[in-house]
């Protein structure tokens, strides 16, 4: 969730002490549009060197869900919740 | 002269084995032949057929982006049909208020079918009360269905050159939709007109992301496909917008030669395109900017990134047109650099043209010259011609214009003056150059659709914590993104949480208009400046937050 959360940080060019937690959403964050999400899509990919299938990248709901999405992807199973961090 | 169907058929048959169109979705790649479009094609007019459509029967067509939407449409021109493609909802769209907003529309324009996908008919018949409007469902199983049943030659085969063959669907987000009324002589010459201003031949090869239900992505490429009979490079625009590059990889792959794109897209392009990662575009002969406001930095910046794949500022070019036009009104000369003007921003802002003589200049980039058979007026207010170099309306006179908007004469009424199309846009005319400067109404382009302010601000009447009726969103330049973003500024009641008035502002307009806010200011009651009727002021209130009257 740290990673996820840097990653975002420097995306959205939000605070450092932003409140970023699994229910945060695109409506809680100044400026995630389509396009700026494009831009964190890239960032989670460099970040944690993989890539998200595109099917799933419009499910995403929240940043919960992102963090679930990318333990899937890195260690090949479902993940449990990663917690408030903010 | 002849129709689109029967062009259509006529490259299916001289060259039945050539590739219409390569379609990139998802990792997989589909050509597409012209044999294979036709034959697909004549499998949709037989299956509308069957359901009883006949010539000048409206079909609303709502598919995500594959190539059904070729087959669906042109099958509909085949059968006779008047086909319209509306925009597939949203990820982000909640299905009931996408259809709750296309009850008006649909009522008004009756269309005598829907064709979507089951589970799209289902949110209908639940957002709708009595939607009983006559629907299909788009499958595979409609390209099987045998052929022996059917006449030899499909209706729209024998249809006349001034039949409609199409309705476009212009600006506005719902039941504000303006139906605009093409003719096949209309398409036709405007194509061949167009394609005469870029110098388009056989050897050239397109590349789009754009949807179909907007003219820039329907007519500049789509159409000009099937009607030149040339490869179209088709992607997602859903998966494009996520990643940008699939184009510039699509580009380089296939040796496309041209591709239109609005503003927004060349910054995304460069934000998006990996430093380490280099394209070969050279076989690029122009990149197209239209329907949106072109800046000059955008092309600096777009030309900077890619200038060691082959891309100069000689290859960036600019195009006005609109839907009611078919689609082109202007296009600048490929090969030259883009004329740009540097004006002096403080006339300008008092509404006229002259050389910058500060140290600030506003630069303006040219549209360049109406195409074949366009006549362009800039009028005043009271409709009289203004003198080049003059800020006025801009008005057009064509041989390719609109038969007007479908069921709604009294619009159709509002723009013509006589012959001549009042396109609600603000601009100049030099040295025979067209240069957009603005919009007379209150209509916003965001990524390349068109939002009206009142349309966002009746969305986010009823949020809990902003005043009834005091909101107003207005579209500022956001400096990062080198795109336009959506502000809405809100009085708020004391004591609100704004933090949870914003997330609620945010989330409604994208549920109801799949329209993602940039941010939402909330300002003290009686912040917002009226105008002298009583109304907020969207342009007083814009000009405030630009200046930072409104930060905290």
């Amino acid at each position: 969730m740290e990673r996820v959360r840097a990653v975002m940080i420097s995306t959205f060019r939000i605070p450092g002490d932003s409140k970023i937690d699994d229910a945060t959403s695109s409506a809680d964050i100044e400026g995630w549009d389509s396009l700026s999400h494009a831009m964190l899509i890239m960032g989670i990919e460099e970040e944690f060197k993989i890539t998200l299938p595109f099917d799933r990248i419009y499910q995403l709901d929240d940043v919960g869900a992102l963090v679930r999405l990318i333990h899937e992807l890195d260690s090949g199973s479902p993940a449990a919740p990663s917690g408030d961090v903010a | 002269m002849e129709t689109i169907p029967a062009r259509l058929r006529s490259h299916a048959e001289a060259r039945a084995h050539d590739t219409f169109c390569t379609f990139l979705a998802r990792g997989q790649t589909e050509s597409i032949t012209f044999a294979e479009l036709y034959e697909r094609s004549l499998a949709y007019s037989r299956f509308y057929t069957r359901l009883g459509i006949q010539r000048g029967d409206l079909i609303l067509i709502i598919l995500q982006h594959t190539p059904h939407l070729f087959y669906s449409y042109l099958g509909a021109m085949l059968a006779g049909a008047i086909p319209s493609f509306m925009p597939f909802p949203s990820p982000k769209q909640r299905a009931d208020f996408y259809w709750a907003d296309h009850e008006i529309l649909i009522e008004r324009i009756k269309p005598r079918l829907i064709l979507t996908y089951a589970a799209n008919l289902d949110a209908a018949r639940a957002s709708i009360p009595n939607f009983n409007t006559p629907s299909a469902v788009a499958d595979e199983e409609i390209l099987l269905e045998p052929s022996d049943d059917t006449p030899v030659t499909p209706s729209g085969l024998s249809a006349s050159p001034d039949d409609i063959a199409c309705m476009q669907h212009s600006s506005g987000t719902t039941s504000l939709k303006k139906g605009v009324m093409l003719t096949h002589r209309a398409i036709l010459a405007e194509v061949a007109a167009y394609s005469r201003a870029i110098g388009f031949s056989a050897t050239d090869s397109i590349a789009s992301w754009l949807p179909l239900y907007h003219d820039m992505g329907f007519v500049a490429c789509f159409m000009r496909s099937v009607i030149e009979g040339t490869h179209l490079i088709a992607l997602d625009p859903f998966e494009w917008t996520i990643r940008p590059s699939l184009l510039l990889d699509a580009i380089e792959r296939y040796r496309a030669t041209l591709c239109w794109l609005p503003n927004f897209a060349f910054s995304h392009i460069v934000n998006a395109s990996r430093a380490d990662t280099e394209w070969d575009l050279s076989s690029i002969r122009a990149f197209i900017n239209c329907s949106e406001p072109c800046k000059e930095h955008t092309f600096e910046r777009f030309a900077e990134r890619f200038r060691t794949a082959g891309i100069t500022q000689e290859k960036l070019h600019v195009s006005y047109a609109m839907a009611e036009n078919v689609f082109g009104v202007t296009q600048t000369t490929l090969g030259r650099r883009v004329r740009v003007l540097s004006v002096d921003p403080d006339a300008f802002s008092a509404g006229s043209v002259e050389p910058a003589r500060g140290a600030y200049a506003l630069p303006l980039l040219s549209c360049g010259p109406p195409i074949d058979g366009v006549r362009l007026q800039i009028c005043d207010a009271e409709g009289n011609a203004v003198p080049d170099g003059g800020i006025g309306e801009i008005h057009i006179s064509s041989p390719f214009l609109f038969d007007g908007y479908y069921k709604l004469p009294e619009k159709t009424a509002e723009r013509m003056r006589g012959s001549w199309f009042a396109t609600g846009d603000m601009g100049f005319v030099l040295d025979g150059e067209l240069f957009v400067t603005g919009r007379i109404d209150d209509m916003l382009i965001v990524n390349g659709r068109n939002y009206y302010s009142h349309e966002i601000e009746a969305a986010v009447n009823g949020v809990s914590g902003v005043l009834p009726g005091r909101s107003v969103a207005i579209g500022v330049e956001d400096e990062r993104s080198d795109a336009t973003v959506v502000v809405v500024l809100v009085e708020t009641t004391p004591g609100c949480d704004v933090g949870q008035v914003g997330s609620e502002v945010r989330k409604r307009v994208a549920q109801r208009l799949g329209l993602g806010i940039h941010a939402v200011v909330p300002v003290a009651a009686g912040r917002l400046v009226k105008t002298t009727s009583g109304k907020i002021s969207r342009n007083k209130n814009r000009e405030l937050f630009v200046e930072g009257a409104f930060s905290a």
